[in-house]
């Protein structure tokens, strides 16, 4: 099989992807949505939704762990001067 | 879609007839969609792209200017934004990794077609975010030098060059795992 053939063919494939039948339909459901400004919800709301939770929890981690360490150094300090 | 029909719809789109932006959509759904796909290599991050265009395109459809460029040129500058972004934001899929091609002795023609043709996935998602606006504007949706001007704003030079350069790297790229196909017959 040749280069060009294939190169050809790649294209093509390429073009003859489609847009699900049910498409422009959505797009206009969400267009109107939005002209009554029903909040929107994209799948990328969840993605970026995760990471925010994800991210909040090892803040929230990192000062639990901060606030154990600063406790124990404290302990361990009040240990140590007491006469 | 002829210019006065386009200007006129956008028109009475203004005016409160948002239903007729269903016209741009039924329209440009399907080579916004090529193109997105091809850019992301990802079948439902493209819809989600194909969309937002739209919805950006009809919140910003009173900036709009007709003299500036086509209607369609500009849906696509806003498609190729979106991509871009969603490129910075993380990167597109390109886990499709073919080292090898398989022994070919007992697969269909059909087979070989599907790796080459991930081969090739493959290296236009590793390419710039130039390169490939540029191969899929002027390769695949065979869009004038000029078009791909007003949407990318790259000098027509550049555009050519960019375009000989990602042509010749994916020729040699194919033509090389060819090679080595033929060799491990």
């Amino acid at each position: 099989m040749k280069t060009n053939d294939i190169l050809k063919q790649w294209k093509k494939q390429k073009l003859d992807k489609s847009v699900p039948d049910d498409f422009s339909q959505r797009v206009m459901e969400k267009i109107e949505a939005q002209t009554q400004n029903v909040p929107l919800i994209s799948s990328n709301f969840f993605e970026n939704t995760s990471s925010k939770v994800v991210k909040y929890i090892q803040a929230v981690a990192a000062i639990g762990m901060s606030a154990i360490g600063l406790y124990r150094a404290t302990y361990q300090m009040i240990m140590i001067l007491t006469p | 879609m002829d210019k006065t029909v386009v200007l006129n719809t956008i028109n009475q789109i203004k005016d409160g007839r948002t239903d007729l932006f269903k016209t741009f959509v039924d329209e440009y759904s399907q080579p916004l969609y090529v193109f997105v796909s091809s850019m992301m290599n990802n079948a439902y991050h493209a819809e989600d792209i194909v969309q937002d265009t739209f919805l950006s395109a009809f919140k910003n459809i009173h900036s709009y200017s007709p003299q500036k460029s086509a209607f369609s040129t500009w849906l696509f500058t806003i498609a190729k934004n979106r991509c871009v972004n969603e490129f910075k934001r993380k990167k597109p899929d390109s886990n499709i990794r073919v080292s090898s091609l398989p022994d070919t002795s007992n697969e269909s023609q059909k087979m070989i077609d599907i790796n080459f043709f991930k081969i090739l996935d493959n290296a236009l998602a590793r390419l710039s975010d130039d390169e490939k606006t540029i191969f899929i504007l002027a390769e695949i949706q065979e869009f004038s030098y000029e078009e791909i001007n007003d949407i990318t704003k790259i000098k027509v030079g550049t555009i050519k060059s960019k375009l000989s350069r990602t042509k010749m790297k994916l020729r040699n790229l194919l033509e090389e795992k060819i090679g080595e196909n033929h060799e491990n017959k």
